[in-house]
């Protein structure tokens, strides 16, 4: 029996997923575990497997083309197999719906088949006069009844301020699973529509159409969806944080030299260019372990700090349209070539988009480094559920007195962002400093 | 009203009822088949032959359609006839004189003709009599405007109310139930005890539901509101007594109190008074307060089968009534 290959999914939000190329032809013979296709999730690309070996039959979908997930996309199978009838498969909440009203359906025949008449309230006529006696909208009341019909009591639990919420939009999140309390309302007075609800379940109908408006000088364009998940975590986070940020200069002279000493070995080794931003992120790694409230983060609940044994570092790497912070698991364990080897593996698939969507979660602290352009100071936003986030800026050559002299010294400021709620002035001070002490002797490091 | 009660069965207290309005009124006189030398089908007229004789408690040929017309035109000469119809079931030959004549005469003489009789007739099956003789017909005559219907459910109903149908003017079907006939009851000895048609009494009063309910099914209604009661549920039962004229501001108030109506007989459901009562309700102000739709519980719309078996399950069982309550209630 010929077999479906389906758009995987390869992670718990992933909604659907882009084909970007198949690397087989139909008719082409593949090996299982070859890689038949690659593919493009909300964040990062990936290769998909053939799971069986075999012909590929069919392909259903071509490059380029968006499905949701678990959807066939192809089938593989022995020569000349029939493939079985292809049918759209494009399950949507609302196809969900129908199926569970149809099933609910089934279950309630015994009654004589009533017309279910759309966009009315099923309400008792006790319960529409109590709502007519307190000037309260049936449409916002959630009926206990049988098939939801409002009853008395119901209207006259109802509190104002309750959610307001359109039937249908209380009908998918309910189907959906999702908090009424964690969708924010776009509708009248804040009043929650179906597309809020269906936007928390990434089901939002895509327009990706540009659209030049009436000027000819002006373009709206859809954001691709990275973009606004930066969006989205950028704003929580800079409106839930209360921050502020430290500034210190270090003197980066040993961390210069410490560079070309190890460079040439580290680069026979492992083939690899160690950079200063290394050194900085296993610095930081190893300062880390000693001020376990900087790597800490807040509970959900705003009620607890999470403490961390380990330092699992983000690294900021920007891309042309975005930006992500990959992941460098138990950084503090790690010697300086290990961290050399981490970091570009993780810095090279994320700009070819290879990593995997675990690859971007759970990180303790987040390093953003924008020296590269010539920076030399900023206040960057705290990469969440972190407490903080460490700016780095470009090394300037300047005159800094010694002894009594003027000296040219290559300095860099370093920008520490830090959460008010967990982080006070003195903590994130004294981690700077120890941060500070550990690049201008950064022997200690390799101890 | 005296407060001398006395025990005795709902047969008894029809025929207290006829005893005592014959012995105030001479006009006043009993007919129909074997009601005399054999006390009636179901021994209600027992003694009332001794006591009157022959000129009063009248034995008849087997002829309803004479009966009806004889009653109507004795009642149109001032007489106050009570007629006997065995089983309700005969009352079909009795239409005739009953819908055209008697039901007719006071409106098309402008009022000048008074029809002062009563049709007694016990309906309702239980008792393995079969299709012919187990109905319970109430609703054709409820549909007949002149004619007065009245279905008493306990023995001092009965009495109270078949005083007030014998002095009434106009015609007057009295439904009795056979199955109750043996079923005793607290009667008012006072033979001034007269209960009005027209108005209905809460047999018991609650707060959660209102069961409408009247005749045979009462007693098994209120069984049920008392076992319902010791399990926290509330229930109001209301007798309307009277069919026509209907106590509707009693109905009414109390589903405007509860919200909530159940409404149980032994007749069929289909055309049946139950749809008259739910669409009363529905009309009045009592919709409003509604908090689910009116139940309907009735006889199945089949003849009475002969099968004891088959017999009881045509007509609502305690089990439905309760299923009702806590259907109603969401339960």
């Amino acid at each position: 029996m010929a077999i479906e290959v389906i758009m995987p999914k390869a992670g718990m939000d992933m909604q659907e997923g882009q084909i970007i190329k198949w690397y087989k032809n139909e008719g082409d013979y593949v090996e299982r575990g070859e890689v038949l296709l690659e593919i493009m999730t909300d964040k990062v690309n990936m290769e998909v497997e053939a799971e069986t070996s075999g012909y590929l039959l069919k392909i259903l979908k071509n490059n380029g083309e968006t499905v949701p997930v678990v959807t066939p996309i192809g089938y593989i199978g022995e020569k000349g197999e029939e493939i079985p009838e292809v049918k759209e498969s494009k399950e949507t909440v609302q196809d969900k719906l129908e199926i569970k009203e149809e099933i609910e359906e089934i279950k309630t025949k015994e009654e004589p088949e009533v017309l279910e008449i759309k966009d009315k309230i099923r309400a008792t006529p006790a319960a529409r006069r109590m709502a007519r006696e307190r000037n309260i909208n049936l449409f916002e009341v959630k009926g206990s009844g049988p098939k939801g019909r409002i009853q008395q009591i119901d209207v006259e639990n109802y509190k104002e301020g309750d959610i307001k919420i359109t039937p249908l939009a209380r009908r998918i999140a309910e189907v959906e699973g999702i908090d009424l309390e964690n969708i924010i309302g776009s509708g009248f007075e804040g009043k929650i529509i179906k597309e809020d609800v269906l936007k928390l379940v990434g089901k939002e109908e895509k327009n990706i159409t540009e659209e030049v408006m009436e000027d000819g000088r002006t373009r709206v364009v859809p954001m691709s969806n990275m973009r606004k998940i930066i969006a989205k975590r950028m704003s929580e986070s800079y409106f839930s944080a209360p921050t502020f940020t430290l500034n210190t200069e270090v003197d980066m002279t040993k961390v210069i030299e410490l560079r070309r000493t190890v460079k040439e070995q580290i680069l026979e080794e492992t083939k690899k260019k160690i950079t200063i931003t290394d050194i900085i992120l296993l610095a930081t790694a190893r300062a880390l372990k000693n001020h376990p409230l900087v790597n800490a983060s807040l509970s959900e609940d705003g009620e607890n700090i999470i403490y961390h044994d380990y330092v699992d570092l983000a690294m900021a790497v920007g891309l042309e349209n975005g930006l992500l912070t990959p992941v460098i698991r138990g950084a503090d364990k790690m010697t300086l070539t290990e961290i050399v080897v981490a970091a570009k593996d993780v810095t090279e698939r994320t700009i070819n988009m290879k990593l995997l969507p675990d690859e971007l979660q759970g990180s303790t602290f987040t390093v953003s480094n924008l020296g590269m352009y010539g920076i030399t100071h900023f206040d960057p936003i705290i990469n969440q559920p972190n407490s903080a986030i460490l700016g780095v800026n470009t090394i300037v050559e300047k005159l800094v007195p010694v002894d009594g002299k003027a000296k040219v010294k290559p300095m860099m400021t370093l920008s520490l962002t830090v959460d008010h709620r967990v982080i006070d002035g003195v903590v994130g001070a004294k981690f700077l400093q120890d941060l500070k002490s550990l690049l201008e002797n950064p022997i200690k490091i390799l101890i | 009203m005296s407060e001398q009660m006395k025990e005795m069965t709902y047969k008894d207290a029809v025929k207290l009822a006829m005893v005592e309005e014959m012995r105030k009124d001479e006009n006043v006189f009993l007919m129909g088949e074997d009601v005399g030398l054999y006390g009636g089908a179901f021994g209600v007229s027992v003694g009332m032959l001794e006591e009157f004789g022959e000129e009063r408690v009248r034995d008849t040929p087997i002829s309803e359609a004479a009966i009806a017309g004889a009653a109507a035109g004795a009642a149109v000469t001032g007489m106050r006839p009570i007629a006997e119809i065995m089983f309700m079931d005969f009352t079909t030959i009795a239409m005739d004189s009953l819908v055209n004549q008697a039901a007719k005469m006071r409106y098309m003489f402008g009022g000048k003709a008074k029809v002062p009789m009563v049709l007694r007739a016990p309906g309702g099956s239980g008792t393995g009599a079969a299709a012919q003789h187990s109905q319970s017909l109430e609703a054709w005559f409820c549909h007949v405007p002149g004619l007065k219907v009245v279905v008493p459910g306990t023995a001092a109903d009965a009495k109270g109310l078949l005083k007030a149908a014998i002095r009434d003017d106009n015609p007057v079907v009295f439904v009795e139930q056979k199955t109750l006939y043996k079923v005793k009851g607290s009667v008012p000895i006072d033979d001034e005890f007269i209960i009005p048609l027209g108005k209905g009494e809460i047999k018991k009063e609650g707060e959660d539901v209102t069961i409408i309910s009247y005749g045979r099914m009462l007693p098994r209604v209120l069984k049920v509101a008392e076992e319902l009661e010791e399990e926290g549920i509330s229930v109001e039962v209301l007798d309307p007594r009277t069919l026509v004229p209907l106590d509707k501001e009693l109905i009414i108030n109390s589903v405007k109190k509860t919200g909530r109506a159940i409404l149980v007989n032994e007749a069929c459901k289909t055309g049946g008074y139950l749809g008259e009562i739910a669409s009363v309700i529905s009309e009045s102000e009592a919709f409003d307060y509604l908090d689910a739709p009116i139940i309907r519980l009735a006889g199945l719309d089949v003849p009475i089968p002969y099968n004891p078996e088959l017999e009881s399950a045509v007509v609502p069982s305690e089990k439905q009534i309760r299923d009702a309550v806590f259907k109603v209630l969401n339960r």
